[in-house]
């Protein structure tokens, strides 16, 4: 039995610990704010994919600074970064890493043996650019890495720095040439994020910092274990019964076989999988942390469902052919559940 | 966990608090219902003459609200339901329904969870978390209440003073006149056919169907009146027909056997001729035979009784047959002449044979023992058998009548009179007769047999006018008398239609249409008819008002039937006749350019060849196509 008095610490410490939370992630996101104009939202979510500990695919025209928001959030959490421009004739191994033959020894008596080269794969935040460029085969080889965070070449298992986080894009217009990333891939992703173009105050905002004489430099704000610290306390935040009950539901809503939603019913072909829900709750977990809540709410699990959901809800030809879009399905999803079964 | 204290004594505060206002609307649903009750108790009261006291409506009334309360009270409210109140009162975030949930637990955000929400429900009564609402039974108790107050006011009736008013007949729609034309020049033919062959029933006939298109025209009765009139007058028209059919075929049995003996084969071939004559003749020829040679005369008679017998057989069969095919596909036309007098009629058809076999033999008999009633008897027979000379013409006729009838309740039925593809309709019409100038030109190629038309244009219009006018004028007191005609022999229809004029009515009746018709066309520059060559079926190249593809049919000119008769007649007879294939490869032929030439979409061209398809030519009864 604890003593009150432990309690009441224990308590403080809580309290403490997420609204050192909060302050961690604004701290954070403002100083990505400092270069990145607007995208608030995208950010905020890359964030929170981020400390959940999973893996974000952007999707966006070319130009709407993508690549910039990756290579600020190294720089702001003090994280190695590396990017890989994916092209069709990209290969497994230079994404990997291989084997190379390496002499060794002093002269007369040199051995040669295998080394492994690392690639480019074995950084904190990896930039997959145009990952639907390349084809499935080296889209595959990053399965292992996104899913258990290691690498295996040959008979070798090496593990990956945490924390790994991969941010891939995509551009939804030039489809041509491209190779569409397979269920399995984009089921590892915990989130889809949309980047729209800047609006124009915003738009004058980057004319102004990218055309002046001084660029800001970013500062990193917080360390790799502080982000591991937060990973932590993201795990430990509860979660009541009935929220989790609501996205459970919201995951067997997208299921056809089961969903009464006429939409669901109409046009999806494959709902979610049990990674949108632990994607959604994670989501909900830390959207609840960064607003100093010690629990998530039914509003966080709604307002997280469609970035978590997208991808992961494969519409049917009935669907294709009538240009609904998998947004358009979880809101149905989203307006026709009660939050309380 | 002590914290948890405040947050439970808040959510009960909730419970009782909801616990009260559900009574409340139970209370509220239940008075609505009882005063529904009593509303509905009260009119029906009121109409039966009597009132209802007030003890009975207030213990109603009490008894539903205390029900509704309780029912609605007790119900299980759970503490979560609760949460949900206190936490849209604060913030909306869940912090109450999850620290409800999750009090239990040692994990430390669990309890500083739990220490959060209890120091934001301190903040919050219970008072403030629930709201007064209005219930949701309140609209339908006002409406229960509106509708009690109206029928406590209205006057208790007694019973003697609710009259049964019948509700006013609803008028007809009046249609265009040229919307009717092609079923008045069907009424005119028929009439124009009783005349030539002296039948009275087909006289009646046309008269009757007439009068209905003009009534609906001028919409002195409704689409629905018209409907039933038509049925009765499609059912008339069919049982005629196949009684005419019946006396045909007995004619024609007759006839064969008085050919088969060399005294009375003048007789038969007197039976032959369809011009009113034949009976005269008849009588003359078979008195002549029994006079010259009595022994071969009894021989005759009695193989025309014997045929007329084996037709009376066949026939009795084939009605049989019929009248189950048509209890089968027609349950619902049970009219009120149905059920009695058709098979009357029938049965007055029989007899009728009946008692011709019957006089036929007796004149055999008579023949052939020499009786000197040989000669009379054998007169008589002429006369009866004359009498039925023409009634294979009638029995077409009626057919055809009793089509044109029932296209027509087709149309009426289907709403084409009064819908959007009417016009379309009249035009396919209108070109399926050849009749595609404006009215006045080119009359004279129309090829309708045997009728005066000027083949000039314009010739018309001035000739037209003053001859019509003036058989109008002059024939008007027949047309009147015939219409005051009573109840005669042939008034069997009873049931809604009116009573019949005698049979010389009814032909002054017929008479009467035909020249009014006449006239209405000579007055309307004509109708197109002539004696010239059939024209294009679909106009000539450029006149026709077509959306689409301008096309011509491949026609061979001439004198015949024109094209919506071959094809109508098709219906009748089957698909084997040489003309109908003809018309269709026409058709088809002109299908196919038009289909080559235009860009009619894959799903329509298939339409249109399945169609032709359905239509085209089959071997006939004979086996035999003829292409």
């Amino acid at each position: 039995m604890t003593a009150p008095a432990d309690r009441a610490a224990t308590d403080d410490i809580a309290a403490a610990a997420v609204a050192g939370f909060r302050a961690d992630v604004d701290r954070l996101l403002a100083e990505v704010a400092r270069r990145i104009v607007g995208q608030r939202d995208v950010a905020g979510a890359v964030t929170s994919a981020l400390l959940a500990g999973g893996h974000v695919l952007l999707e966006g025209v070319p130009g709407l600074g993508k690549t910039l928001l990756v290579r600020t959030l190294a720089e702001a959490l003090d994280l190695s970064f590396s990017r890989i421009q994916f092209t069709p004739d990209l290969m497994p191994a230079d994404v990997l890493g291989t084997n190379l033959i390496v002499e060794a020894g002093a002269p007369g008596e040199m051995s040669r043996r295998f080394e492994f080269q690392r690639g480019p794969i074995f950084a904190h935040v990896l930039l997959a650019d145009e990952i639907n460029r390349a084809t499935p085969k080296t889209q595959s080889a990053l399965l292992e890495a996104m899913q258990e965070q290691s690498v295996t070449v040959g008979k070798q298992t090496y593990p990956l720095p945490p924390p790994f986080f991969v941010l891939a894009t995509q551009n939804p217009i030039e489809m041509e040439g491209t190779y569409p990333l397979p269920e399995a891939q984009l089921d590892r992703f915990t989130f889809k994020l949309r980047v729209e173009p800047p609006a124009r105050e915003e738009l004058h905002g980057i004319l102004d910092r990218t055309t002046g004489s001084e660029e800001p430099a970013i500062r990193p704000v917080l360390g790799r274990d502080r982000l591991l610290e937060m990973r932590a306390l993201v795990r430990q935040v509860p979660v009541a019964r009935p929220v989790q009950d609501y996205a459970v539901r919201l995951i067997e809503a997208t299921q056809p076989t089961r969903s009464a939603v006429a939409e669901v019913k109409r046009f999806v072909r494959y709902g979610s999988s049990p990674r949108g829900a632990q994607a959604v709750i994670l989501a909900a977990k830390i959207e609840a942390l960064r607003d100093g809540r010690f629990a998530p709410s039914f509003a966080d699990v709604r307002r997280v469902a469609l970035p978590a959901l997208r991808h992961r809800v494969l519409l049917n030809f009935d669907g294709e052919a009538e240009g609904v879009t998998a947004d358009v399905v979880v809101g149905a999803v989203l307006a026709g559940l009660p939050e309380m079964a | 966990m002590p914290e948890v204290g405040p947050l439970l004594a808040l959510l009960r505060g909730i419970r009782r608090r909801l616990r009260l206002w559900v009574a409340l609307e139970g209370a509220v649903a239940g008075a609505a219902v009882a005063v529904i009750l009593i509303a509905a108790a009260m009119v029906a009261a009121h109409a039966a003459g009597q009132t209802i006291g007030v003890r009975g409506p207030v213990a109603l009334l009490t008894a539903a609200v205390a029900l509704g309360a309780l029912i609605r009270g007790v119900r299980r409210i759970s503490l979560a339901s609760c949460a949900r109140f206190a936490d849209a009162a604060l913030d909306g975030q869940d912090r109450v329904l999850s620290a409800l949930f999750l009090r239990d637990q040692e994990t430390p955000l669990a309890r500083a969870l739990v220490i959060d929400a209890a120091a934001r429900a301190r903040t919050l009564a219970p008072g403030g978390a629930v709201a007064p609402r209005r219930p949701k039974g309140l609209p339908a108790l006002t409406i229960g209440v509106i509708v009690l107050a109206a029928a406590a006011i209205v006057p208790v009736r007694a019973r003697e003073a609710r009259a049964l008013i019948a509700p006013p007949r609803a008028p007809g729609i009046p249609l265009p006149t040229s919307i009717l034309d092609v079923e008045r020049d069907e009424a005119r033919r028929a009439a124009a056919a009783a005349v030539a062959l002296g039948d009275e029933r087909l006289a009646q006939l046309a008269v009757e169907l007439d009068g209905t298109l003009r009534r609906l025209a001028a919409g002195k009765i409704s689409d629905g009146d018209a409907l039933e009139q038509l049925a009765a007058l499609q059912r008339r028209a069919a049982e005629a027909a196949q009684e005419a059919a019946r006396e045909a075929q007995a004619l024609a049995a007759a006839q064969k056997a008085l050919a088969a003996e060399a005294a009375t084969r003048g007789a038969s071939e007197a039976l032959s001729n369809e011009d009113g004559d034949a009976g005269s003749r008849a009588r003359a020829a078979l008195g002549a035979a029994a006079g010259e040679n009595p022994k071969e005369t009894a021989r005759a008679l009695s193989a025309a009784a014997n045929g007329v017998s084996s037709a009376l057989g066949e026939s009795s069969q084939g009605d049989r047959d019929g009248n189950g095919q048509r209890r089968l596909s027609r349950p619902d036309e049970k009219g009120a002449d149905d059920g009695a007098a058709g098979p009357k009629r029938e049965n007055d058809g029989e007899r009728k044979l009946e008692r011709l076999q019957r006089d036929l033999g007796d004149a055999s008999n008579a023949c052939s023992a020499g009786d000197p009633s040989c000669r009379s008897k054998a007169e008589k027979s002429g006369d009866d058998l004359g009498r039925m000379a023409g009634r294979q013409a009638s029995s077409e006729s009626l057919r055809r009548l009793e089509r044109a009838v029932r296209q027509m309740r087709e149309r009426l039925g289907r709403g084409e009179m009064r819908g959007g593809d009417q016009s379309a309709m009249r035009g396919f019409e209108r070109s399926a007769h050849g009749d595609n100038g404006p009215p006045g030109q080119g009359k004279g190629q129309q090829g309708q047999q045997g009728q005066q038309g000027d083949s000039q244009q314009g010739d018309g219009v001035a000739g037209g006018e003053g001859s019509g006018e003036a058989i109008a004028d002059a024939n008007s007191q027949d047309g009147k008398s015939g219409k005051d005609g009573k109840s005669g022999k042939d008034g069997k229809g009873g049931g809604k239609q009116p009573g019949k004029g005698d049979g010389a009515e009814a032909l002054g009746e017929a008479i009467a249409l035909i020249q009014e018709r006449e006239a209405e066309e000579s007055r309307s520059t004509g109708n197109g008819q002539g004696n010239g060559a059939g024209g294009p079926p679909l106009g000539q190249r450029g006149d026709m008002q077509s959306r689409g593809h301008e096309t011509e049919a491949r026609v061979t000119s001439g004198a015949g039937p024109n094209r919506a008769e071959v094809i109508g007649g098709a219906a009748d007879r089957g698909f084997a006749q040489r003309g109908y294939a003809r018309v269709f490869s026409d058709y088809q032929a002109a299908v196919e350019d038009a289909l080559a030439a235009s860009a009619v979409p894959e799903g329509r061209r298939y339409v249109v060849r399945r169609y032709f398809d359905l239509i085209r030519p089959r071997p006939g009864r004979t086996g035999k196509a003829q292409r």
